[in-house]
């Protein structure tokens, strides 16, 4: 599996939905800027819902997976094949930015197949923290 | 709603590749083992429920991730080590 190298954006199809929007399909995915790990991906069906979305390896090095035999039938994914995973960042109340790092989002880039799917690993909680709005101290 | 009584050992069986079983019954926890083709997904419904809100409570916001730039773990966005 490659890591893309240009710019992403494109259409992307989730055929099953995204929890709590299963009836939006086509949505727009796009990198802030070539080799930006922040990403929004908005509904063509709806504009108004969009997500903000990160290149978790960009921040948790250890982040890992396996991804099934059935997933990989179902976005047609092979050894070849280009994807990428990202995970859904929430803006909590207090103003932190949280990483939903059990739901990562799979993208098929040769064929724009994409799904969000559920691990079963407890070392992946739903409310990871990123970083606060109001950092106390920058990390460099 | 169908509503069954099963026992320890005992299965009920859900068309004709799903299994579910009643593995342990110990004061108000069941343990259960569920047989089914990769095909079904099994979740917790509470897990499955925390997914679609959290999805949702993304959406009320938007990160404005411009404003985030500097904030990036390293160059290239690439940590090394933690």
């Amino acid at each position: 599996m490659a890591a893309p190298t240009e710019l992403i954006e494109m259409k992307v199809y989730f055929e099953e939905g995204i929890p709590g929007f299963l009836d939006l399909r086509f949505f727009q995915i796009k990198q802030q800027e070539k080799d930006s790990p922040f990403f929004l991906l908005v509904s063509l069906e709806n504009p108004s819902i969009e997500f903000g979305l990160i290149n978790p390896f960009s921040f948790f090095s250890n982040y890992e997976f396996v991804l099934d035999e059935e997933l990989k039938g179902q976005l047609s994914i092979s050894e070849e094949t280009a994807i990428i995973v990202l995970n859904i960042v929430t803006i909590q109340t207090g103003g932190e930015l949280t990483v939903n790092m059990m739901a990562p989002v799979i993208i098929n880039l040769d064929n724009r197949k994409a799904k969000q799917i559920i691990l079963n690993d407890d070392r992946y909680p739903i409310r990871q923290p990123l970083f606060n709005l109001q950092p106390k101290v920058a990390s460099e | 709603m169908l509503v069954l009584s099963r026992k320890k050992d005992q299965s009920i069986v859900i068309g004709d590749h799903i299994e579910i079983k009643i593995l342990a019954v110990e004061g108000d926890q069941v343990r259960i083992g569920i047989v089914a083709p990769r095909s079904v997904q099994v979740h917790r419904k509470e897990v499955y429920e925390q997914i679609q809100e959290e999805n949702r409570r993304a959406t009320q916001k938007k990160p404005d991730w411009s404003a985030f730039k500097q904030m990036l773990p390293g160059k290239n966005g690439k940590t090394d080590g933690e």
